[in-house]
């Protein structure tokens, strides 16, 4: 394409381009200030996980283990034991939330609704072990999460 | 006499001080300016609105460790900011501010001298300023600093045959190299309206010549980091922000002077008329550099040489033949 000879002369490119960034000047900066500033969260964003309880407040997971074995990065680990009347025990459930992907099958896998992601994303910790986290601590998540209504 | 000395000191004090602090702010305002432009806010933490994020800087600057590695040649390594920040400051020797004034039946000159040649000063001092850059890429003895330095100085030497082209035709029509009499010259027209080719060529070379966007080639940072100032650290670097910054403010003092008629205005004193023109094209530079992508070198020197000096040569002859027929 030839170049127009007006164009040329007067900068006529050049001047639209300053005329973009002029209008956006005085658009509304799209900044949050993050720490200070709550950023929004999608409705479908997956972020730390928590673990429903029935009404006597204990843990609603049966340790089937579908979780377990669905889970992609192989991050959950559960331990079960037989209590004194035949019943099934939890002795260790942990997620290393450092090398989770957050990838929801654990979620769609678990058919008592216990295991859930959450919505908060600001996990970080000195250490790696502190990524470690045990049934406590996923059981606490949710009672934070219906006390902040963030839950689902 | 001894009078007329303190009284100097102190205005090279007050514009000293003055010009350093808008240095300063300058900074801010680009951040700021270039922020909104993206849509960003810009600095926000210190002071309100940030306003005192330039003083945080300054003060971080001077508490770094000012590393001088261990190659260098140390006396023009340590001369070669200086050398580039002191021509700068001391083109404002030069720069009429506002008008003279009577006050108590005493004649008060609002600027430090006036001197007939004083636009061939400033052209002289600028080019000094090139030295200060190339000792420092030389002195840092790294392949970045001096492609960087080499970069700069030739661009600012190619640029500034450009500029002091553009510069005679508006000295053709006030018949005078001195920026007070340019000024008044302007009375009733400014030169931007006779001398406006010269003008978008002045802007081009002289936004080249302070190496800023898009002609910032020297800071590339793909290919040079950040060119001659690699190696400096701490208040050296510092002193290198500041004379660019400062050359900034020289340019665009001398664009307001000769092109958009200095401290002439209606009803405003004349002081406050310098300065809205020299921020609005202060302005204009943080306006380019959001707006324009970085020129590539050989084009960049194409157009200096193939575009720029032609047309500023044929302004200068056009313009003389002018003033010639009309004088």
């Amino acid at each position: 394409m030839a170049r127009n000879i007006f164009d040329y002369v007067f900068f006529t490119e050049i001047m639209q381009g300053l005329g973009v960034t002029l209008k956006h000047m005085f658009k509304k900066p799209v900044t949050y200030k993050y720490p200070f500033e709550a950023t929004p969260i999608f409705e479908r964003f997956r972020g730390v996980h928590y673990m429903k309880t029935d009404e006597q407040g204990k843990p609603k997971c049966v340790g089937c283990y579908l979780c377990e074995r669905v889970c992609p990065s192989e991050c959950i680990h559960i331990e079960t034991d037989a209590g004194p009347n035949g019943e099934r025990l939890i002795r260790k459930y942990e997620i290393e939330l450092d090398r989770c992907i957050y990838c929801g099958f654990c979620e769609e896998a678990c058919p008592v609704d216990a295991i859930h992601m959450g919505r908060s994303y600001d996990v970080v910790r000195p250490t790696r072990d502190g990524y470690r986290v045990n049934i406590k601590f996923l059981v606490k998540k949710y009672k934070e999460y219906i006390e902040e209504g963030k839950g689902e | 006499m001894l009078v007329g000395i303190i009284l100097t000191v102190i205005k090279i004090l007050i514009v000293i001080t003055v010009l350093l602090l808008s240095v300063a702010y300058m900074t801010w305002a680009e951040r700021k300016v270039i922020g909104h432009m993206q849509v960003r806010l810009g600095p926000t933490h210190v002071g309100w609105k940030g306003l005192l994020q330039p003083i945080a800087d300054g003060l971080k600057l001077l508490m770094k460790e000012d590393i001088v590695p261990d190659m260098v040649d140390k006396p023009v390594y340590i001369i070669a900011p200086l050398l580039s920040l002191i021509p700068a400051l001391s083109a404002f020797a030069v720069i009429p501010f506002a008008d003279k004034f009577v006050i108590f039946g005493k004649e008060v000159q609002p600027y430090i001298s006036d001197i007939n040649i004083g636009l061939l000063y400033i052209l002289a001092l600028s080019s000094v300023g090139t030295y200060g850059i190339i000792m420092s890429g030389w002195a840092s003895n790294s392949k970045y600093a001096l492609l960087g330095s080499l970069r700069s100085s030739a661009q600012v030497i190619s640029y500034e045959t450009a500029m002091g082209l553009a510069l005679v035709g508006p000295v053709l029509l006030a018949g005078s190299l001195s920026l007070r009499d340019i000024t008044i010259a302007q009375k009733g027209l400014w030169f931007i309206v006779p001398q406006f080719v010269a003008f978008v060529i002045y802007l081009i070379s002289a936004i080249a010549e302070t190496n800023r966007a898009p002609f910032d080639l020297p800071e590339a940072e793909t290919e040079l980091v950040a060119g001659f100032h690699v190696e400096y650290s701490s208040m050296k670097f510092a002193l290198f922000f500041l004379a660019e910054y400062a050359n900034m403010y020289v340019v665009s003092a001398i664009a307001t002077i000769v092109f958009l008629g200095g401290w002439n205005g209606p009803i405003l004193p004349g002081f406050v008329w310098f300065v809205i023109k020299v921020l609005f094209i202060m302005f204009f530079y943080l306006w380019l550099r959001a707006t324009l992508p970085r020129l590539r070198f050989d084009q960049l020197m194409s157009l200096g040489w193939k575009v720029l000096i032609p047309i500023a040569l044929a302004n200068v002859l056009i313009t003389s033949i002018i003033v010639y027929i009309v004088r």
